[in-house]
């Protein structure tokens, strides 16, 4: 479970997160929308330990993540949009370096990086260095990684971008089973049909502030647009002003959704 | 389960710190033993050349080391301790300023700056972990130069006195913990100026700097121009040494290991109450038990304070950049009106870029100032020197100077130029010119650009020389040809040879064909400077009346004008051959 409580960031003067308040569920895929610096990335920064809030709490299945960095980060795993593969090492090598770091021991360590060589196709790649590897490749290979240790919550940062057909079908299946077995996922995307497609709730922010958070259903309710699509539905929501966003039933409930539907 | 409970199983799951430790270990164990399975397969030449130059340098050093210790033994007789022991002072003292601030700059980009740690800093990698890990790197980045530097220093300071085989044992250890000291310092000083001051870190930075620059001017003034005495005698020596004395303070880690090296260095006497081993194991523990104290405190600030001060960095909210055209992008272009339209607009686009990016010519300026400030000093040279001859000759290697250094900037940032634009070949590809117009907007911008200031330098070297308005011909017109000719190369080869995968200039430099650059622009300067040198050298003497039984002063008149013509034909040759193979690659190159 993640809770973002009272949330806020600036850079400078610019306030990137403002007062946001947010939990996502055990088992819930959470779609979080918004147009370019709304305040997407800061607030999955905030979520993984990169920075920390001006005001606010995070809480990583019940640990504060500024108190108890170790422990929270040890449930978490971070998809980047632009993850850090070190050049100079295989993806085996990477694959065997998150297994340490992790602390898995010497059996479930190779046990698992098999199960996800084979899970991400990296088996005609895996022994290669990383510095030959494409988009596509380093992506899967991340993914790999991030799902070596089991984590209790898997964020993930535009996870399809350069990705082909197929990589993204893999993607997707993947975010959905693993939100199915228990996993909370949280992930922000700009392809508003991956999270309509795939989302349990979604989440709208825009200018930092959270406009929407509930089922795509709600947001047709609310919005009372039943026949309408998603992304006209984005583009009135957030390019309307601040003071016009909608009250939905999500915001009355401090967006928190504790059951799985 | 309650808070507690899940809290502890979880630590439990968490990697000891030597587990930890030992991961890290393997990742750096294995990104250099990949790092240099790749140079030894494929850049064999670059590893070689790297190994030999350092050995070269090494055992140059040692030598020159080895010569002037037995010169004080053998001149200063009873002073040589004392002389040596101010010397070395005065020596680590310098150097520990350096490594201090060389590893708070280093530190800074590895530790705030760097993508990996952003990475690490989401694994459940602990703070202090992160920053042992980025320490030890600035420990080696910052002080390879100074074991490269003092460990020959030190060896033939052993050698000459004939120190016993503990002092050699000892020299390792006392090096490492001591160069641990600054680094710790540096560190710590960035980790609480980030912290603390990192909405005026800009402020602080110019404020270091400014402090370096005045320690320099301090230390120049007490040197050379405060003294009373004439310079390089025994009394402006002995005065220099007096006002240098501060280094000599018993608190700084720089007195400790030079105490102790000496103290090691010494043989044993007999008496139980005095023994040189055990003193210099005192200083050894003294700088040791100091390394360690301040890697624990360093440890315990990047333990406290690292992820607040990170995340206080990274949401800082820059100024946005505003950039102008400015009067200098037009005045080359300016002045090149019967070039093609095509080829000023690329230069101008070339100088913007180049102008924007304080780093690349930063560097350049630094070395031409250093140069400018050594042509600027000679004139105590032409008074301490009544020879013409040698004056002749260090105009001749003035010009060596200022070719190297033009080789080493077309190497660093012409060379790369080419590559660089194969990620947006797009732009160019689509635009209505010719590929070649492409070659000589960057063989003129480089050519240009390095020509003028060159010149200049080398004019103001002869005018402070006094050199006859023969030889200043040419060696303006040498100038020429360097400049054209490493231009060309540079432009050629980087278009033979381009590494269009890779986005870092420093990266494309340093790979094989930025090697080879840099060996080919050597050599053609070699040339050059040698073909216009050694006939006009001889020129000078005979004219003196020197050498006349055996060269006639008229012959080596002819020689001189055979040289120059035999220069500038190799010149045009090479600028020629370069920029045609150039061409023929670049308009055969495909984008992806």
């Amino acid at each position: 479970m993640i809770e973002f409580e009272h949330i806020s960031r600036s850079y400078g003067d610019r306030v990137a997160v403002d007062d946001l308040n947010l939990t996502i569920a055990p088992g819930e895929l959470f779609a979080f929308l918004g147009p370019n610096g709304a305040g997407k990335t800061t607030t999955i920064k905030i979520a993984v330990g990169l920075l920390q809030p001006n005001l606010g709490s995070v809480r990583i299945c019940g640990f504060d993540i500024a108190k108890h960095p170790r422990i929270a980060k040890r449930r978490i795993s971070y998809v980047p949009d632009e993850p850090h593969l070190y050049d100079k090492l295989t993806g085996r090598e990477f694959l065997q370096f998150i297994s340490d770091m992790y602390g898995m021991d010497a059996k479930a360590g190779p046990k698992e990086q098999a199960v996800q060589i084979e899970r991400f196709e990296l088996s005609d790649f895996v022994d290669e260095l990383t510095e030959t590897y494409s988009h596509g490749m380093k992506q899967r290979l991340v993914f790999a990684a991030a799902l070596l240790h089991r984590p209790e919550i898997l964020i993930v940062d535009e996870p399809m971008v350069g990705l082909d057909p197929k990589s993204i079908r893999l993607v997707k299946d993947l975010l959905r089973e693993k939100a199915d077995s228990g996993t909370t996922v949280f992930m922000s995307t700009h392809t508003l049909a991956v999270a309509e497609e795939i989302g349990d709730r979604i989440g709208i922010i825009d200018r930092g502030k959270i406009k929407f958070v509930g089922t795509i259903e709600e947001l047709k309710k609310s919005q009372a647009q039943q026949q309408s699509t998603l992304e006209r539905m984005f583009l009135e929501l957030t390019e309307s002003g601040e003071d016009s966003a909608p009250a939905t039933s999500s915001e009355r409930e401090r967006h928190t959704r504790p059951e799985k539907h | 389960m309650t808070f507690h409970r899940m809290q502890n199983s979880d630590a439990t799951r968490l990697p000891s710190p030597s587990q930890e430790a030992r991961t890290y270990r393997r990742l750096r164990a294995t990104i250099l033993k990949t790092i240099f399975c790749e140079l030894c397969a494929s850049a064999r030449l670059r590893l070689a050349l790297a190994l030999l130059m350092s050995l070269g340098i090494w055992v140059s050093l040692f030598f020159i080391m080895h010569e002037g210790f037995s010169f004080l033994e053998r001149e200063a007789g009873a002073f040589t301790q004392e002389t040596v022991e101010k010397v070395f002072n005065i020596f680590y003292a310098s150097l520990m300023i350096m490594l201090f601030f060389s590893s708070t700059i280093i530190f800074y980009g590895g530790m705030y700056r760097s993508q990996e740690v952003a990475f690490l800093i989401t694994t459940p990698t602990s703070p202090s972990r992160i920053f042992n890990y980025k320490f030890l790197e600035a420990v080696v980045l910052s002080s390879w130069g100074f074991v490269l530097i003092g460990s020959p220093m030190m060896i033939a300071y052993g050698v000459v006195v004939g120190a016993p085989w503990y002092y050699y044992l000892l020299l390792p250890p006392m090096i490492i913990a001591f160069v641990y000291i600054p680094t710790c310092l540096g560190a710590i000083a960035c980790l609480l100026v980030v912290h603390w001051l990192s909405r005026f870190r800009r402020p602080v930075v110019a404020l270091m700097g400014f402090s370096i620059f005045a320690c320099g001017l301090w230390l120049l003034w007490t040197i050379f121009l405060r003294q009373q005495n004439e310079l390089l005698t025994p009394e402006w020596f002995e005065e220099t040494m007096i006002r240098l004395s501060a280094t000599e303070n018993r608190l700084l880690p720089s007195w400790w290991l030079c105490s102790g090296l000496l103290e090691a260095a010494r043989h044993g006497g007999t008496s139980l109450d005095y023994q040189p081993w055990a003193q210099a194991l005192l200083f050894l523990s003294l700088l040791v038990s100091n390394a360690l104290a301040l890697q624990m405190v360093a440890t315990w600030i990047a333990d406290t304070f690292f992820l607040t001060s990170y995340s206080r960095l990274q949401t800082e909210h820059g100024n946005p950049r505003i950039a102008k055209v400015q009067w200098i992008d037009h005045l080359l272009p300016g002045m090149l009106p019967f070039v093609p339209a095509p080829i000023r607009i690329l230069l101008a686009k070339d100088i913007r870029t180049v102008r924007r990016d304080p780093l690349q010519w930063a560097q350049f300026l630094i070395f031409f100032g250093l140069v400018g400030l050594y042509f600027l000093n000679i004139q105590s040279i032409q008074n301490a020197t009544p020879f013409v001859g040698w004056l002749n000759l260090v105009s001749f290697l003035n010009l060596l100077v200022v070719g190297l250094i033009l080789s080493t900037f077309t190497t660093r940032f012409v060379f790369p130029m080419i590559s660089l634009e194969g990620q947006r070949f797009w732009i160019l590809g689509l635009l209505p010119i010719e590929r070649d117009t492409i070659l000589w907007g960057k063989f003129l911008f480089s050519a240009i650009v390095t020509g003028i200031p060159s010149s200049l330098l080398i004019l103001l070297s002869d005018a402070l020389l006094q050199i006859p308005p023969v030889i200043i011909f040419i060696h303006e017109l040498a100038c020429l040809l360097l400049c054209t000719g490493l231009a060309a190369i540079a432009v050629g080869l980087g278009a033979c040879m381009p590494d269009l995968r890779a986005t870092s200039p420093s990266k494309i430099a340093a790979g094989f064909g930025g090697t080879l650059n840099l060996i080919l622009s050597a050599l053609y300067i070699i040339v050059i400077v040698g073909l216009t040198a050694a006939p006009s050298h001889l020129h000078a003497i005979t004219q003196l009346g020197q050498l006349s039984d055996a060269l006639d002063p008229n012959s080596t008149r002819i020689w001189m004008t055979i040289g120059v013509g035999a220069a500038v034909v190799i010149g045009v040759g090479t600028t020629t051959i370069s920029l045609r193979r150039g061409f023929r690659a670049f308009s055969k190159m495909e984008f992806s």
